[in-house]
């Protein structure tokens, strides 16, 4: 029973976290942080992060990495802004998903067809997708006028959750549904855990592998193009440093950077505690030039504790 | 036999580079019209590869290694600081050699913490790389940065000369070349770097000072990002907190197109030179061809990547 107590207890040291958070926001800086626009921001926000780290989760997983995050959701939001005023808001959602999905089948391709360390092939992926985002937009930011594209921003459920969240959490519903109900569920971490092992029970290593650098970049297509919505404009700058977020916010929710282990709704709670921290630290009024550092440390810290008894 | 083979897969590989070269040559010959050739352009190229030279030469010291130095744009970034931020109490020498050390400490502190943990080396230098980024705007107290002092005092020395300008940049080069050269093809700390990153646990049990060889590896990366910003800040007099991300794009493709193979344990500094003045030679001949700088960076993740699957098809 003890035995069961301490694994449930490590189950929710997210959560524990993510407490600790809210209550010192409460006792030292209740009005600031809780005021109904900063608080609709961090749910924002969070889901943002939440989509973009349940993207570097399933990487993750079987074994990966992926540095190309901030640069799809960049090049998502370039091409969305590009796009709407000729094609429509349909056209430019849809298109720079495909586009997304399609550089991230290609990570996956170079990985398990070229045979190169993800690191490199990511790094390298970034660079290709920054420099077609930016000759798209010839290093400009393009405004979005389109009024339907802003609204997704402002919209809300009993104006209290943003449609941002409400996103999130169909998307954490659809990855739940697989995850349990398909054996590709289990394929996925199978293939990080052991992936000799996986591959002798006819588990198609290879294809999955791709399939899931291929989710990922829509994932961060998803996430750039709410980021867009956000900041109502588009520019390759403007995920940067997102690929560091995600992957500190999936270390943070326990996934293991070595693969195979994991709760990919841990991941997402690790987004909405980095976020958080992040509203804390604005609201005591931290330099914005601080921030950086602490996420530094927080990255090292996290890996730090994972692999301690490794 | 081994040992004959090795020469010649080596003499191969170093035939490559120079063939690599001649045709990149060619090329920005070609796509220029010509003017890439003429005598004054390849000293500009030269001189405008000093900066992110000396940076790959570092960043190769680490991969040869077994490593990943992502931090090196950040750190150029910070030391371009820790000169504005240290100039007032300390004077420019005393400033430089403030912002020598502060670079190298962060090399010997990402070294010591890959060394003493479990944390891979991309996950230490990618933290390293945002907390350098914080200090560069912590130092310069978030001001655009102007220290003209090392033009002023510098480029005097060589007014004689024509392109004298280009003097001091393309020594430090020499000077980072022929040192980390030394270091790693004629010194025991060299064999150390290549045994490491050809099998770190058996390097360890042979005996090789794993650690201390790290944290000579990342602790003189670190130091050469420092001397690459003192090579920014003669050139560009200015800057802004934060600038020099770049040079992490491009050590990186200078050291995979130089040959250093990317899991480590093989490679040459003349090797990653030659990179070097590719990717100099590239981008100079792009904006001799007026192709825009945002799609540079597009041009050299295509050619990384083609390179890098090149490696890896030519060992399977």
């Amino acid at each position: 029973m003890p035995h069961r107590l301490k694994s449930i207890l490590q189950d929710l040291d997210v959560v524990v976290i993510l407490a600790a958070l809210l209550i010192v926001a409460a006792i030292f800086k209740a009005s600031t942080f809780y005021n109904m626009s900063n608080l609709f921001a961090i749910l924002e926000l969070s889901a943002v992060l939440g989509i973009a780290a349940l993207g570097q989760a399933l990487v993750l997983i079987v074994r990966g990495v992926d540095i190309s995050v901030g640069a799809m959701m960049g090049l998502a939001a370039t091409l969305s802004a590009y796009l709407i005023p000729d094609l429509g808001i349909a056209a430019a959602i849809v298109l720079p998903l495909i586009a997304c999905g399609l550089f991230g089948l290609c990570n996956g391709l170079l990985i398990e067809k070229g045979r190169i360390p993800p690191i490199v092939a990511t790094i390298g992926m970034m660079w290709v997708v920054g420099g077609l985002a930016g000759s798209i937009s010839n290093g400009r930011l393009i405004p979005i006028q389109n009024e339907a594209f802003k609204q997704i921003a402002l919209g809300s459920v009993f104006e209290i959750v943003p449609m941002f969240f409400v996103g999130l959490l169909v998307i954490g519903a659809i990855a739940y549904l697989v995850r349990s109900n398909f054996a590709i569920g289990r394929y996925v971490y199978a293939i990080g855990g052991d992936e000799g092992a996986a591959y002798y029970s006819a588990i198609p290593v290879g294809r999955i592998r791709i399939a899931v650098y291929g989710v990922a970049g829509v994932l961060y297509g998803i996430a750039g193009l709410l980021m867009a919505s956000y900041v109502r404009s588009g520019m390759p700058a403007l995920g940067k440093g997102y690929e560091f977020k995600a992957i500190t916010a999936a270390v943070l929710g326990g996934i293991a950077l070595s693969g195979g282990r994991g709760n990919i709704f841990k991941a997402v709670m690790g987004a909405v505690i980095l976020i958080v921290l992040y509203g804390v630290i604005t609201a005591f009024a931290v330099s914005p030039y601080v921030q950086g550092m602490i996420q530094g440390l927080i990255l090292v810290g996290a890996v730090y504790y994972a692999t301690r008894n490794d | 036999m081994q040992l004959a083979m090795t020469r010649t897969m080596t003499g191969l590989q170093r035939y490559n580079q120079l063939l690599l070269l001649v045709i990149v040559l060619v090329i920005a010959g070609f796509v220029s019209g010509g003017a890439f050739l003429r005598p004054a352009n390849l000293i500009l190229v030269l001189a405008s590869a000093s900066a992110f030279g000396l940076v790959s030469f570092g960043q190769a010291l680490v991969v040869v290694g077994g490593g990943f130095d992502l931090s090196v744009g950040s750190l150029v970034a910070m030391s371009i600081s820790s000169v504005v931020f240290f100039q007032s109490d300390l004077g420019i020498v005393g400033a430089t050699i403030a912002a020598l050390v502060t670079a190298t400490c962060a090399g010997l502190i990402s070294a010591l913490v890959i060394s003493r943990t479990k944390i891979p080396p991309f996950i230490v230098t990618l933290g390293m790389l945002s907390v350098a980024d914080s200090m560069s705007w912590i130092l310069a107290a978030g001001q655009p940065i102007t220290v003209p002092d090392y033009n002023d005092s510098i480029s005097p020395l060589f007014d004689s000369i024509p392109l004298g300008m280009n003097v001091f940049p393309i020594v430090v080069l020499a000077v980072g070349f022929v040192a980390t050269s030394l270091l790693l093809h004629r010194s025991k700390w060299g064999r150390y770097i290549y045994a490491i990153g050809a099998n770190e646990a058996a390097a360890r049990i042979a005996g090789v000072p794993v650690m201390r060889t790290k944290l000579l590896s990342y602790g003189l990366s670190g130091l050469l990002c420092a001397a690459a910003a003192v090579v920014y800040l003669y050139q560009n007099i200015s800057a802004t907190p934060g600038e020099g991300s770049d040079y992490l794009l491009l050590s990186f493709a200078a050291t995979i197109l130089g040959g250093v193979y990317m899991y480590g344990g093989e490679g040459s500094i003349p090797g990653v030179l030659v990179g070097v003045i590719c990717l100099a030679s590239i981008t100079s001949a792009l904006t001799i061809a007026g192709v825009p700088p945002s799609i540079y960076q597009g041009v050299l993740g295509v050619i990384v990547l083609g390179v890098v699957l090149l490696q890896s098809r030519i060992r399977k």
